[in-house]
């Protein structure tokens, strides 16, 4: 009894004392370094559930049982969490500023000169899907990259030429890798295509300029291509088009898919019914066959594995030296890229690759016969550490080899040229990106070359900034060295080459968001040095070379996308501005290339109806006329073609064939129905005759294209 | 008598703060299955979150802070306050799978995150491709999860015509699931039970339309 007594004591006195607890109120307010209200952050004393968030002023009030000395903890997302020691004189009117983390998703990043289709990026100015969906693309990523700015209309080559750039300027890169051979083999004044199906890639991002230390061997861009990641179902997809057919199928498993895609083209169906310009003794006709895989172990580790084949021939009549000649081209390619990624601990991965390119490309123009032979093959290593917070190193190093051997043959006369390159491209590179405040980000980089063919060596510096000037806005900058042996063409001549080198500086400003409405325009200088120059012998293989050559390309690109003002409409426009001269190849004076126009306006729009379920595109693309030189004129280049103006349309419509999905696709290019002279192409006489004009148009005028997808789960 | 006191004193506070864990759960996950403002499921997200940062050893409050943010969505109209209210929601999640990657309700959790990113069309594919994922691992873990079949058929129900959902194919999943809310025991009362009234006025709805 007495026990009990005292238990019951003990329990009231416990009540007593709980009851007895005087009510502190603890309260304040909390601010982002910036001055930014935060709401909703959470404010909890330590090792007890007791706590609240922050109100829409960012102020706070609650009351606690708790009293003396108390650790708060304030915890935001995006934010580094602070412990705030408070005594009870401390405990109302708390100012509380929370510093926003390096590594929140909203922090700085990098992006002068670069253009990011991707849907984990910030900087995104694209999503994978507009690659499809942009009119006039037919598919290609090349066409859809084409209405972003920086980048020229030619509607006769099909290849990116970037920022007053040659073709060559430009290089392909898949998973970090080189794809040596991006597109199918040119037919000369006819455009070509991108060999990989936007279809097997996920992320896109394309450099205008100021790129990574990470990339050489390109004076002008970098295209990086990111396949796609492992697949989740299950899927063959059939497509018929009135060009080809196409077939896939992917099998996928706990942690890894595999996927194999066939595809067949065949325009001689197209030419029976549509009124083209050229006289095709072979329509083109190719075959493409990829295969990836995908997989993911246990410790982490990634195997990527995408594979390329493919073999086209064409053939058609025209005229060449006033005789009637067949250009007949043939060409074969594989491509090989194997990546391997593994991470080491949870601060560094590294990553290994091996890519592969062969290619077979056979040529007979009237009477000259010409066989190209190549042989690509990069291994490279890099390595990423997180040293910090907010600090991450990349370093690497690559052997990139080149065999190439080129054989010519003037069936006339029995006349042959033969030669070769063997040339390995050492590079090393280091960079690290170092966000010293989440508004603020620097990447100095650095990147060594030697050739082993050119006995030359190069070290390029490059530099990027970027500032984040507000929530939704922010300043970048970058300057960079590049280097890039000459193009084969001249290569297969001798190996007194140096490298051709071009730098570059742009300031770039963004603002808005991809989701709603961005704007984003970017000034750039560029400087060429050492450029390829010669002067002409009596035969195309006697030319005499200098490595003296240079130019200048300067320009302002403009690029505004807008989601959000008009319901259910996605629209952009693209600007470009571009003064370019070069002092190159057999240019007599200083003057403006003819793959280049001055001012180039493009918009694209989609429009979705929901109710059809349709989505209708359209592109329009104007650019001012390309110089030309007329042979019998004193001003070399003075010649200017008309103004090109290109309005293409598309239309799909989502429906299922037997619960199938299925998409109908049409497209038509140059609904104006406009004659399209780009420009004229100048044929070198190597004898007294004059050099020739070859006017460059479309061989077909208006391009109509039909295609049924179907996807099978 | 000083053993017995300690004893006491000891049992008392052990129980009061169990006791503490047990009733502050269990009254505020009632508030959270009934509340409908947005405000009202932040605070009790950050009370899980505050309950979960003291009982380390609890998976349940860090599940039910996911839940909240993940709920708070059912409220909002448009697509960014939706998404960081899912990147709040996932960042807890990216924790759970971690710890506790055999409880099926954490996947069920998972899909209906991924569910809910489709805030427009063209997300479609991604994330109805991933939720499906999750459910799946889900019903391999447990098959007799009611939630699972409730969130594969609201999958099923919002996908279009054309891409192969539509209400007429929920029906049995829908159906499938009420089966095994009504015959679910439930013996921790803590655990997770919520989606048997949503999943009776989704059958309803589907059956009305048919």
């Amino acid at each position: 009894m007495r026990q009990f007594k005292i238990v019951l004591i003990v329990i009231l006195g416990l009540f007593i004392s709980l009851l007895s607890h005087a009510q502190n109120i603890i309260s304040g307010k909390v601010t982002s370094t910036d001055g930014e209200t935060l709401i909703g952050v959470n404010i909890s004393i330590k090792d007890s559930y007791e706590g609240t968030i922050t109100d829409l002023d960012g102020a706070f009030e609650f009351e606690t049982d708790q009293k003396g000395d108390l650790e708060l903890i304030v915890s935001y997302i995006g934010f580094s969490s602070r412990v705030i020691t408070l005594n009870p004189s401390e405990y109302t009117d708390i100012n509380i500023h929370l510093k926003e983390s390096v590594t929140s998703l909203n922090s700085v990043t990098i992006t002068a000169g670069s253009f990011a289709a991707d849907d984990k990026q910030r900087a995104s100015v694209l999503e994978p899907l507009d690659i499809y969906t942009t009119a006039g693309s037919l598919g290609d990523i090349n066409g859809a990259l084409k209405t972003l700015p920086g980048t020229q209309p030619a509607s006769d080559d099909g290849r990116l030429l970037v920022r007053g750039g040659e073709a060559s300027e430009t290089k392909v890169f898949v998973d970090g890798l080189l794809a040596a051979k991006p597109y199918y083999s040119k037919v000369p004044d006819l455009p070509t295509r991108g060999r990989f199906a936007p279809s097997l890639f996920s992320g896109t991002v394309f450099s205008t300029g100021g790129y990574s230390a990470e990339y050489g061997q390109a004076l002008s861009s970098v295209l990086v291509l990111e396949s796609s990641d492992i697949a989740l179902e299950e899927l063959t997809s059939i497509s018929v088009m009135s060009v080809g057919a196409d077939l896939s199928k992917t099998w996928c498993a706990n942690k890894r898919s595999t996927s194999i895609g066939l595809a067949y083209t065949n325009l001689a169906p197209y030419y029976m019914i549509a009124k083209n310009r050229l006289d095709w003794t072979k329509p083109t006709e190719s075959s493409n066959l990829n295969f990836m895989h995908r997989q993911k172990f246990d410790n982490g580790s990634m195997l990527k594995i995408f594979s390329n084949a493919d073999y086209s021939l064409n053939a058609f009549n025209t005229v060449l030296e006033d005789e009637g000649a067949n250009i007949d081209t043939e060409g074969g390619n594989v491509y090989l890229n194997i990546n391997y990624s593994v991470p080491f601990g949870d601060k560094s991965y590294m990553k290994s690759g091996l890519a592969t390119t062969f290619d077979n490309y056979r040529q007979i123009a009237g009477t000259h016969r010409t066989e190209n032979e190549e042989l690509n093959l990069e291994a490279r290593i890099t390595f990423v550490h997180n040293l910090s917070e907010g600090v991450e190193l990349k370093a690497g190093l690559a052997d990139a080899f080149m065999g190439y051997s080129h054989s010519y043959k003037y069936l006339k006369s029995e006349q042959q040229w033969d030669g070769g390159i063997n040339d390995h491209i050492l590079a090393i590179f280091i960079e690290p990106e170092i966000k010293l405040s989440a508004r603020f980000a620097i990447r100095p980089g650095l990147r060594y070359e030697y050739s082993t063919y050119l006995q030359e060596s190069n070290i390029a510096p490059r530099m990027s900034f970027a500032y984040r000037t507000s929530k939704n806005s922010q300043l970048s900058a970058a300057y960079g060295e590049y280097y890039q042996n000459p193009v084969n063409e001249y290569l297969k001549f001798g190996t007194e080459f140096q490298f051709e080198k071009a730098t570059h500086y742009i300031v770039s400003y963004q603002i808005g968001s991809v989701k709603e409405r961005l704007l984003r325009s970017e000034l750039y200088y560029k400087d060429y040095t050492n450029l390829v120059s010669y002067q002409r012998g009596s035969h195309p293989y006697e030319n005499t070379f200098f490595n003296d050559g240079h130019g200048y390309a300067k320009g302002i690109d403009v690029f505004f996308r807008d989601r959000k003002t008009l319901k259910n409409t996605d629209y952009w426009l693209s600007y470009s501005y571009l003064d370019t001269k070069r002092l190159y190849k057999d240019y007599p004076s200083t003057a403006t290339p003819s793959f280049i126009s001055k001012h180039t306006f493009s918009t694209v729009g989609k429009y979705f109806i929901g109710s059809i379920n349709t989505q209708v595109g359209a592109t329009w693309t104007v650019a001012s006329g390309r110089p030309y030189h007329r042979p019998d004129d004193d001003n070399f280049m003075s010649g200017k073609a008309p103004v090109y103006n290109d309005l293409s349309i598309n239309l799909s419509y989502l429906t299922h064939i037997a619960d199938h999905f299925t998409i109908i696709h049409f497209s038509m290019s140059n609904v104006l129905g406009r004659d399209h002279l780009v420009g004229y192409r100048t044929i070198p006489s190597y004898s007294d005759r004059q050099d020739a004009l070859m006017p460059l148009m479309p061989d077909v005028k208006q391009f109509l294209f039909l295609g049924l997808f179907i996807s099978i789960k | 008598m000083k053993t017995l006191l300690v004893v006491l004193a000891v049992l008392f506070a052990s129980h009061c703060i169990a006791g503490n864990y047990y009733e502050t759960m269990k009254s505020n996950i009632e508030k959270l299955e009934k509340s409908t403002s947005i405000d009202e499921l932040n605070q009790l997200a950050a009370l899980f979150l505050r309950i979960a940062n003291t009982e380390k050893e609890e998976w349940l409050p860090n599940y039910y802070a996911c839940y909240a943010y993940t709920r708070s969505t059912h409220f909002m109209s448009d697509g960014d306050s939706i998404d960081s209210a899912l990147d709040q929601a996932q960042t807890i999640l990216d924790k759970l799978l971690n710890t506790q990657e055999k409880e099926s309700e954490v996947h069920v959790l998972q899909a209906m995150v991924y569910s809910l990113r489709i805030t427009n069309p063209t997300r479609g594919y991604k994330y109805s491709s991933l939720s499906n994922k999750s459910l799946d691992r889900a019903e391999q873990l447990n098959g007799n999860n009611p939630r699972i079949y409730y969130c594969r058929a609201n999958n099923v129900y919002h996908t279009p015509k054309v891409f192969g959902g539509g209400s007429d194919k929920a029906i049995g999943l829908y159906e499938k699931a009420k089966a095994l809310f009504e015959n679910s025991s439930v013996d921790n009362d803590l655990f997770p039970s919520w989606g048997n009234y949503h999943n009776g006025l989704m059958l309803d709805k589907c059956l009305a339309q048919k």
